[in-house]
């Protein structure tokens, strides 16, 4: 009995070496060696580990490309502070480092298969919030709220017609979220551009800007123009002071209170769509 | 009230989508933010003849030199529907074994485009951030703005 049950667990070992041979790969990228070793993460993927030897040193660098934080940033799991912490304590207890995304070690080539394992083992441990991360039903967008309170503003004489595209005199191409069009003539029409932060609220405030120079002339540079901020409490005064300058009227909405869109929304238009 | 539209992944997978950023502000937006961008967009769909708006957000992330390590995903309440990043090793869905880069196909089933896995030719050899960008853009059919502002604007 003791005979055979050595046996078993020698050809055991001998499946499992050949497995694991064969499910490790290493492929060169770049200066770099990509070592794919047989851990799958909690997002069902296999581990990438780098490899990159520091010509004549003695030393190479290993670690996961930032590519944990990666793919929870692109899977929805923004880390916060708290996360990264939790992240540089793992790192700690695996003897590497997490630096700015990424699990790195500078080691002697003698320590490479330990560090590949470590930096290994905490990219996959990283993975762990996407175990527990679900669907964020976010609220309803805010054209949405500004077309119903546009619907429920509306009076008989006016049109409201959405996504109105402008060509500008040089070249591009530009649309107000809505556009409110009186059937008779002592009333306005009013453009309305929902702003939010994109790239960043400086930025879009240029952006914006440059868009009403570029129609100028056209007849819809006549239009009022209403500017809806959104996520304004993210925005610094001077880039509202830029959308200011090229609007009629400014409507600003701070996070989680876009709910007052509808509140505020009918007022502004009735002045705006007033001749005078 | 908030409402899933899950059901619609995999059209809204397949449609062009509008992002409100140039190219170039994209570049600027990953260089500024330690190579992560996140864009919201509201996009028009139509569910049962009735025009129904979405949130999506375009998430890309390009932070360290490798380009390996890149990732670009489209989300819809905060879940990947469609997206894009490079393996090493990975499953395809028809379960063979496959390396490098591949798309995150929404399975209605599963509910998820975390292991449906198609192999795409066309982010091989990537090598550089402006060519992850413009392959990766055309692949998950997003759209930006022409027109970029490359310098100061001057007000009067």
């Amino acid at each position: 009995m003791p005979s055979t049950s050595i046996r078993n667990c020698d050809s055991l070992r001998d499946r499992l070496l050949n497995r694991l041979a064969a499910d490790l790969t290493v492929a060169s990228v770049g200066s770099a060696c990509m070592v794919t070793i047989p851990v799958r993460t909690a997002d069902d993927r296999y581990v990438d580990v780098y490899v990159e030897p520091l010509v004549d040193s003695g030393f190479v660098r290993v670690h996961d490309g930032g590519k944990s934080t990666a793919e929870l940033y692109t899977q929805g799991i923004h880390l916060t502070n708290a996360q990264e912490e939790t992240l540089e304590r793992l790192a700690r207890r695996y003897r590497v480092h997490y630096q700015e995304g990424e699990f790195t070690a500078l080691v002697k080539e003698d320590a490479i298969y330990d560090t590949v394992m470590g930096i290994g083992q905490c990219a996959s441990l990283a993975m762990l919030d996407v175990v527990s991360h679900f669907p964020r039903l976010e609220e309803e967008p805010i054209s949405g709220r500004v077309s119903r309170a546009l619907q429920e503003w509306k009076p008989p004489y006016v049109d409201i017609q959405r996504r109105t595209y402008v060509e500008g005199r040089l070249g591009g191409t530009y649309f107000f979220d809505f556009v409110s069009i009186p059937r008779k003539p002592v009333a306005r029409t009013v453009a309305i551009k929902i702003l939010p932060p994109s790239v960043g609220p400086m930025w879009q405030a240029k952006s914006f800007g440059f868009f009403a120079l570029d129609i100028e002339g056209r007849e819809e540079s006549t239009w009022r123009k209403l500017s809806i901020i959104t996520k304004a409490d993210e925005w610094p005064d001077k880039a509202v002071e830029v959308v200011r300058k090229f609007s009629s009227d400014v409507l600003l909405v701070d996070s989680d209170r876009e709910d007052r869109v509808e509140t505020l929304l009918p007022a502004k238009m009735s002045a705006l769509t007033e001749a005078a | 009230m908030a409402q899933d539209f899950f059901d619609q992944a995999p059209r809204l997978a397949a449609e062009e989508k509008y992002f409100d950023v140039s190219k170039q502000g994209l570049r600027r937006a990953l260089l500024s933010n330690h190579g992560k961008c996140d864009l919201l967009t509201d996009h028009e769909v139509s569910v049962d003849g009735r025009p129904q708006t979405v949130v999506l957000r375009l998430n890309i992330s390009t932070r360290g030199p490798q380009p390996t390590a890149w990732s670009m995903a489209v989300k819809l309440h905060g879940i990947r529907i469609d997206g894009v990043d490079h393996e090493g090793r990975f499953t395809t869905e028809d379960g063979k074994t496959a390396v490098g880069w591949h798309r995150h196909c929404w399975d209605p089933i599963e509910e998820s485009a975390e292991r449906h896995k198609v192999p795409v030719s066309v982010m091989d050899d990537i090598k550089t951030v402006e060519d992850f960008l413009v392959r990766g853009l055309s692949l998950l059919r997003v759209r930006l703005n022409a027109v970029d502002l490359d310098q100061e604007l001057r007000f009067a």
